[in-house]
């Protein structure tokens, strides 16, 4: 056929030249140029060759045809045998895969390419590795090439395929190499599908770890043991828990090894029992590991029977040692928490805000409401000791929480203890919200203020009560004075309270000056100032220094200021801070009463020579006495010189008392003149005993003279008073006189005149001349103080009047104690002197 | 007494009291009281000095011739108090007043008390030294009366009851018949009665008896 077709083409191509020379041109094969030329002699070479080419052909052609007539018989053998194997082998179970060395699919069959979800004709002719997984195909690529140089053997791997769905299966590979039919290696490649197997496999392994994962985590192992056979199966943490090696033949006997001493014979007793029952067991035991530690094990265990009808125990270890210390743990933190709770009053507690109860309250709360922990107590009982008062405001605050759907509370409320105490509880709760999303509970804590709240209370008292004595303090200063005052450390005025306008004096104009440029009698009285100045500058306090200034309106005034230095806390000086009061209208006062105690002074002075000429007899004999006994002295004096042998020392004792008693004599007449004087009145600390006596030395000879005994009860150590020695002498002089006369007619008893001095606790020294005389009657006791009023027939009637005029000078005041029979008490009270604080 | 002397500084002249004698001096004013008894003790006399009436009748009064000086205004018990009280007491001390403004009445009831002087301050010394020298001269004198009298009451106590009777009579003057007939006694036995008093009485002569009756005051005014 080969020939024919030779020849064919040998005929025709003849005919194609000539047509394409001859015909009309469709196209033109002239040989118009040079070119044509060397065409048309190749033409006829190839022309030639062709020929001779065509006959060789043929010849080969025949002997392959007598070749392929031998071959033909033996070829349909072959084919029928072809086509069985393949039909086993497009059927057969296995994927069936024939590659080349370049890992080419050469063939498959159809069972191989089904299950791969692909047509063979989509696998042949492209890499096998396509329906490999990415990961896999170095290794498959290895394998193959394992196979490639190790012709005939064969090679057994597992691996996945990626189904042309993308689903993997898992497949069981069988390759080997082999010389194939054109002499180029393939390789066969039988490929069983294990993916189930794998499946079952995995989900096995992973049960296992998981089992393992579980027990480990769980702390958990797992054993069997089979009574009959001895065998023994324990889990890895089994062995863990016990702390035995894995490679440890495990057998009932390393349990009671390793279990606690005290907790063995328990342990050996559960189990006979069990084996004697065949029956499950539960229990809990400890082990003594051999570091000394202890753990706590719970075990289950179930009896099963075998196949074989033997006694199987399968059961689960627990190490449960974390369990109970944190169970001792959370036991004792509980305790903590509730010691806590305690110690600070404080209890928490959680409320089911739908419910209307608590879920938990802790011991501190029940206490807290005054019931002993443990006690059942119903809501209603709680709610009885809350005060009425906060009650709504605590219901509410679980309405707030539902409404708002959370939030954060804190209230105060009270608690009323059936003793009647109160405890005031400040409450902080906040809201939880469930799962479902809403407010289910609030949790919260009541703390015990009652002691902070005293304490705030007694705080806000205190600093109300400072707040009262600092308004009083300022009362009392701006009552007590005209205008308050500060000046700062170079002592110019900082501050003047408003008050001072009233006085004429400006503040405006004030603030800013010296105090002494305040002043105008700064020339005048330089000493004055002098010392002032001393004063504030040795910042020492004074008080009522008196001044003189201009009010804006040009007229004097007396400003009388008291003040005292004030520091900082660092005691650095920073001025003066006082008090001034106008006394204007004060010292206007004083001068008309320094008139009027002239005046007095002066009458004063008039009636005490009166009483000094009706003590004339007793004057009198006071300065007889000691002139009479200095002439009797001076004679006995002469009498000792005249002796035949002068007593010299009898005679120079004589004179010595001449001496003494020519002083006497001039201390008499001294007292007399002082009293006959008409001086100034000097106020100077005196003791009225003193004054009693010298009034004593004065009236004596007259006391005597009327044959009255005088008494004397005078309190020592008397304050001093502040007076006039002169006056004061006049006034108990007079005192006693009148009562001298006061019993003159007295014969029927003893005529007893009396002197009391004493002091009181008001201050005040009194002094009492108490006679035992006719008395006073009640007309004339409101008239013997005034003037001119007497009873005597000589005499001014101005003793008493003066009497009390000079004690009212004195401060003090001059009564009538006890003036019914017998007698009568003046007395006469004067305060003590205070030393002036400067 | 001693005469004055115009002279100043006169020496004080004392005419000395026979025998031991004592002035008590009672002045409340201390100066009067010491300078008193400087003077006293100048002359040599004997001086107990008191600041009132009570201080000194606490005291026992010595057996001496004595005279009391002191002031008629005493704080206490006056002068003229003590004047009183002292005759009460039977105490025939001789006073001398002195004062320093005395009055009449004063002066006169002092005197009726038996004072035996009363000066006036000022006084000159030697007045007062006069006095106290004729008080305590008078003292002395009553007080040897009253010694004499002691000495015969004693003798007159040794006398029988029925001797007294005949020396009572006797002294009256009665005669020795009148003195049996009296007392119906035999005239004999008066004579014995008799010369046994004259011998117990220490009577040499019958004056002497009388007058010793008249000083024991036992003489009755029997008529002669």
């Amino acid at each position: 056929m080969g020939s024919l077709i030779a020849s064919a083409m040998l005929f025709v191509f003849p005919f194609a030249v000539l047509a394409y020379f001859f015909a009309p041109p469709p196209f033109n094969l002239r040989v118009d140029d040079p070119q044509t030329l060397p065409v048309i002699v190749a033409f006829v070479v190839v022309s030639i060759v062709g020929t001779h080419l065509i006959e060789k052909v043929r010849r080969e052609r025949n002997v392959a045809l007598e070749a392929a007539a031998r071959l033909r018989h033996g070829e349909a053998e072959l084919r029928d045998r072809e086509k069985q194997w393949r039909e086993i082998f497009e059927h057969s179970p296995v994927m069936h895969f024939i590659v080349n060395t370049t890992g080419m699919v050469l063939n498959v069959n159809t069972f191989g390419a089904t299950q791969l979800g692909y047509a063979p004709s989509e696998l042949v002719g492209h890499s096998v590795l396509n329906v490999f997984l990415e990961d896999d195909r170095p290794f498959v690529r290895e394998r193959v090439s394992l196979c490639i140089e190790t012709v005939g053997q064969s090679h057994t791997w597992e691996i996945q395929k990626i189904r042309k769905d993308g689903s993997v299966l898992w497949v069981r590979e069988s390759a080997k190499a082999m010389q194939g039919a054109d002499d180029k290696l393939v390789v066969l490649i039988a490929c069983e599908d294990i993916t189930e197997r794998k499946r079952t496999e995995t989900a096995l392994r992973r049960s296992e770890a998981h089992l393992a994962q579980a027990q480990e985590l769980s702390r958990t192992g797992s054993f069997g043991w089979n009574v009959a056979t001895g065998e023994v199966h324990w889990s890895k943490e089994t062995f863990r828990i016990f702390q035995y090696d894995p490679s440890t033949k495990p057998t009932p006997q390393l349990v009671v090894d390793r279990t606690h001493p005290e907790d063995r014979a328990d342990v050996r007793e559960t189990i006979e029992r069990a084996v004697q029952n065949e029956e499950d067991f539960e229990h809990e035991y400890r082990l003594l590991m051999p570091d000394s530690s202890v753990k706590h094990l719970h075990a289950v265990v179930r009896a099963t029977r075998t196949a074989f009808g033997d006694i199987e125990f399968i059961g689960a270890v627990t190490d449960i040692t974390a369990a109970k210390q944190a169970e001792q743990q959370l036991r004792r933190s509980e305790a903590y928490l509730a010691e806590a709770q305690h110690l600070s009053h404080t209890g928490s507690w959680s409320w089911d805000v739908h419910r209307l109860e608590f879920v938990y309250r802790s011991a501190e709360i029940d206490r807290l409401f005054g019931f002993d922990p443990g006690q059942s107590v119903s809501i209603e009982t709680i709610r009885s000791r809350i005060h009425p008062d906060d009650l709504p405001r605590l219901q509410d605050v679980p309405r707030q929480a539902i409404i708002g759907n959370g939030g954060h509370f804190e209230y105060d409320f009270r608690i009323l203890l059936p003793d009647g105490a109160m405890r005031r509880i400040h409450s902080v709760a906040h809201a939880v919200v469930g799962s479902d999303g809403n407010v289910s509970e609030l949790i919260g804590t009541h703390m015990d203020v009652t002691e902070q709240h005293a304490a705030r209370e007694r705080l806000e008292r205190a600093l109300a009560a400072l707040h009262e004595s600092e308004q009083r303090f300022r009362d009392y200063a701006e009552t007590a004075s005209d205008w308050l005052w500060e000046t700062g450390p170079d002592h110019r005025v900082t501050l003047l309270s408003e008050h001072t306008s009233a006085a004429g004096l400006p503040a405006s104009e004030v603030v800013g000056l010296l105090r002494w440029e305040i002043a105008r009698d700064f020339d005048a009285e330089p000493e004055k100032w002098h010392q002032h100045r001393a004063t504030l500058d040795a910042r020492l306090p004074f008080r009522d220094f008196i001044y003189r200034t201009l009010t804006q309106m040009g007229s004097p005034i007396y400003v009388r200021t008291s003040g005292r230095p004030f520091f900082d806390a660092d005691n650095n000086f920073l001025g003066y801070r006082g008090v001034s009061t106008d006394i204007t209208a004060t010292i206007r006062a004083d001068q008309a009463e320094r008139e009027l105690r002239k005046a007095q002074a002066e009458l004063a002075h008039v009636t005490r020579v009166t009483t000094l000429g009706e003590l004339t007899t007793s004057i009198a004999h006071e300065i007889n006495q000691p002139l009479a006994a200095i002439v009797t002295n001076g004679e006995a004096c002469l009498g000792w010189l005249g002796r035949e042998t002068p007593d010299l020392s009898a005679a120079r004792r004589s004179v010595e008392w001449i001496i003494e008693d020519g002083i006497r004599a001039s201390e008499v007449i001294r007292r007399i003149r002082a009293l006959a004087k008409k001086g100034e009145i000097e106020m100077v600390p005196l003791d009225i005993n003193d004054i009693v006596q010298e009034v004593i030395a004065l009236v004596t000879r007259e006391l005597v003279g009327h044959q009255v005994k005088l008494r004397t009860e005078l309190a020592p150590a008397l304050p001093l008073i502040l007076g006039d020695r002169v006056q004061l002498q006049q006034v108990i002089t007079n005192l006693v006189m009148n009562g001298i006369e006061a019993m003159q007619m007295v014969r029927d008893r003893p005529r007893e005149l009396m002197i009391q001095s004493s002091r009181d606790d008001m201050g005040h020294v009194h002094l009492a001349v108490t006679d035992c005389g006719i008395g006073i009657t009640e007309d004339d006791a409101d008239r013997v103080f005034n003037p001119f009023f007497t009873t005597k027939s000589s005499g001014l009637g101005m003793g008493l009047s003066i009497c009390r005029s000079i004690v009212e000078a004195h401060g003090g005041s001059l009564s009538i104690a006890r003036k019914q029979e017998p007698g009568a008490t003046f007395q006469f009270v004067l305060p003590f002197h205070k030393e002036v604080v400067s | 007494m001693t005469g004055r002397s115009d002279l100043p500084h006169q020496t004080v002249k004392v005419e000395k009291p026979s025998g031991r004698a004592i002035v008590f001096v009672i002045d409340d004013d201390v100066s009067m009281r010491r300078s008193l008894s400087n003077l006293f003790q100048s002359v040599n006399l004997d001086v107990a000095a008191f600041g009132s009436a009570q201080e000194m009748l606490q005291g026992k009064l010595p057996e001496v011739a004595s005279c009391l000086v002191l002031d008629v205004r005493l704080p206490g018990l006056s002068g003229l108090e003590l004047q009183t009280e002292l005759a009460k007491l039977n105490l025939h001390i001789p006073i001398i007043f002195i004062t320093g403004h005395g009055d009449i009445p004063m002066s006169v009831k002092a005197m009726k008390g038996g004072a035996v002087d009363f000066l006036t301050k000022p006084f000159r010394d030697q007045e007062l030294l006069d006095a106290v020298v004729a008080a305590t001269e008078r003292d002395r004198k009553r007080r040897e009366v009253e010694k004499t009298v002691a000495n015969l009451q004693s003798l007159y106590d040794t006398l029988s009851s029925r001797e007294q009777a005949v020396m009572k009579l006797v002294a009256a003057g009665l005669m020795n018949k009148q003195v049996a007939a009296e007392l119906e006694l035999a005239e004999i036995t008066v004579k014995i009665y008799r010369g046994r008093v004259m011998k117990k009485m220490g009577a040499r002569t019958l004056a002497d008896l009388i007058r010793m009756a008249e000083a024991l005051g036992i003489c009755s005014n029997h008529p002669e």
